[in-house]
């Protein structure tokens, strides 16, 4: 008979684990069959119904549960959350409070970011370089600093947006939204198990579109595939809140407009797929909710920091290898004016084509193109092509001065974070002066807030991002992929002409 | 203006290989898991 291999492991467990067949035994086959014809029972249940029995025993000795609770305050809760009406408003709502909160939060820090990369790092590279040829001065400025720098002084924004997911998702009211929307696209022919898939779009529309598999009928996975890349996924936001905090005082509702706009489009889309496409019949969806429970507090953290990890590392790798091909046309051929360059070739040609919908800048233009590959790369082609065509003046810059100022300022910023985290949505840290960044002021003055809004609704809709071309044609065809594509691109240019025209006459800003 | 022109040159030939590369792997990785 075999022997546990060390002593730490107590015997019987270890003849419990070879009764199991989990430690191979050639001579316990007869025991367990001997065991097995006695007892009439599987061998692997035998132990377990102890276990189990023990266990329940413990259990029910120890733990107190309010389940009764809060099974009660699921369903008076439900009566509002899962109200046709009062349910949409709360979903808005919840919403915009969580977009204003981690705005607010974050908003701080990150102001602090990038004041502290263009006022002190930048300066300082020319400082402590002075004989640096100019080309890789303006390499690590353009492309490290003002460039993968943009997308960083985001991290805050981006740690405080997963809390707020997080906590909505495990206190149980985000697994209650799909339910919300059922109401609705069901009606245009939307199986009802497609909305899980469209809501997973909001986190990225890459995994969304592959969740579709879940649907049997081909009809459904179309419509459901047409409307993914039109949910706001987290890259879209982080651009969205570039713009916002450098266009406009209160971003949060301009967000939550681009966010609802996104449904709203989304919808309409599969309006148009359920007219195109021939009738089948639509399956009901299904859901178990969870109650409603206090979010643990570790989780919402671990969450928030595992995202965060990804989008930093994202900003390391792929993003500032995106901008260094960036960086890189902006400067062939070498020493000339940006203007003459490749980059701004493509972007003064681009000119035209955006010039109806307030983008008249072939800075804003140029940053369009490689936005191709990943949303947020529209944020650090800007501080590369903009700060490229801003000449600095770092003759008077003291670094131990300069330090000092720098750590005063992030004081500053810390205390307004703590502020608008114990006064949620009330604090105003967006009437304060934003960043004096010169590549800021350079995007600011390009565009007006007619234009900037243009943009925004420009990037929500406009061909999707490599990663979803490619899924969708690897799942559904190229025809589908290149179609797909044409649609959104000139649905994005149209609706973003109407809106900036009609944001102009109306004078919304 | 020939270190300038191989400067430039070089790091575009970085950028856009690790595109590639990232692009590459990242199919690679969506055909396992699916």
């Amino acid at each position: 008979v075999p022997v546990p291999p060390n002593k730490n492991i107590p015997p019987r467990f270890f003849a419990m684990k070879m009764l199991e067949r989990i430690i191979p035994c050639d001579c316990c086959n007869e025991i367990i069959l001997k065991l097995e014809n006695d007892l009439k029972e599987n061998i692997y249940d035998i132990p377990k119904k102890d276990i189990y029995g023990v266990a329940h025993f413990i259990s029910s000795n120890v733990v107190k549960r309010s389940f009764k609770d809060e099974i009660e305050l699921t369903e008076i809760l439900d009566k509002f959350a899962l109200h046709p009406f009062f349910g949409l408003l709360i979903f808005v709502v919840v919403i915009y409070l969580m977009f204003k909160l981690s705005f607010d939060v974050s908003y701080p820090i990150s102001n602090w970011i990038v004041d502290f990369e263009s006022s002190f790092l930048h300066p300082l590279v020319y400082k402590l370089f002075p004989k640096a040829p100019y080309i890789v001065k303006s390499f690590v400025s353009g492309a490290v600093l003002d460039g993968v720098g943009f997308v960083i002084s985001f991290a805050p924004l981006v740690g405080a947006l997963f809390v707020g997911l997080s906590v909505l998702e495990l206190s149980g009211y985000l697994p209650r939204v799909p339910i919300i929307f059922d109401r609705f696209v069901s009606k245009f022919g939307v199986d009802g198990r497609g909305i899980l898939p469209f809501m997973l779009g909001f986190g990225c529309n890459v995994p969304a579109i592959m969740a579709l598999k879940i649907l049997e009928d081909k009809r459904s996975k179309l419509i459901v595939a047409a409307m993914i890349p039109f949910t706001s996924c987290p890259a879209r936001f982080v651009v969205f809140a570039f713009f916002g905090a450098i266009f406009f005082k209160n971003p949060a509702p301009i967000i939550l407009f681009l966010y609802l706009l996104g449904i709203f489009f989304s919808i309409l889309t599969a309006i148009v797929m359920n007219k195109v496409l021939p009738k089948t019949e639509s399956l009901p969806m299904i859901l178990e909710l969870p109650p409603y429970r206090k979010p643990p507090l570790k989780i919402v953290l671990n969450i928030a920091f595992v995202e965060l990890k990804g989008f930093l590392k994202r900003a390391g790798t792929f993003i500032f290898a995106s901008t260094v091909v960036v960086w890189a046309f902006l400067h062939i051929p070498p020493n000339t004016n940006v203007k003459d360059t490749v980059a701004g070739k493509i972007g003064g040609a681009l000119v035209y084509v955006f010039k109806p919908i307030g983008i008249e800048d072939w800075r804003a233009t140029t940053s369009l193109v490689p936005a191709f590959l990943a949303r947020e790369i529209i944020i650090s082609s800007m501080g590369a092509i903009y700060s490229a065509s801003v000449k600095e003046d770092y003759s008077n810059f003291n670094i131990e001065k300069s330090f000092k100022e720098q750590m005063i300022s992030l004081e500053k910023a810390l205390k307004s974070t703590a502020i608008a985290f114990v006064s949620p949505g009330f604090s105003n840290v967006f009437t304060k002066e934003s960043s004096d960044s010169s590549t800021i002021k350079a995007i600011r003055d390009s565009l007006s807030p007619y234009g900037a809004l243009s943009f925004m609704v420009f990037v929500l809709l406009y061909t999707s991002c490599i990663a979803t071309v490619s899924i969708l044609k690897s799942e559904f065809g190229t025809k589908f992929a290149m179609l797909f594509l044409t649609y959104s691109f000139v649905l994005g240019w149209a609706v973003a002409f109407v809106i900036y025209r009609l944001s102009m006459v109306l004078h919304v800003f | 203006m020939f270190f300038d022109w191989a400067f430039v040159i070089l790091l575009l030939t970085f950028g856009i290989f690790y595109l590639i590369k990232s692009q590459k792997s990242k199919a690679k990785k969506c055909g396992k898991c699916h």
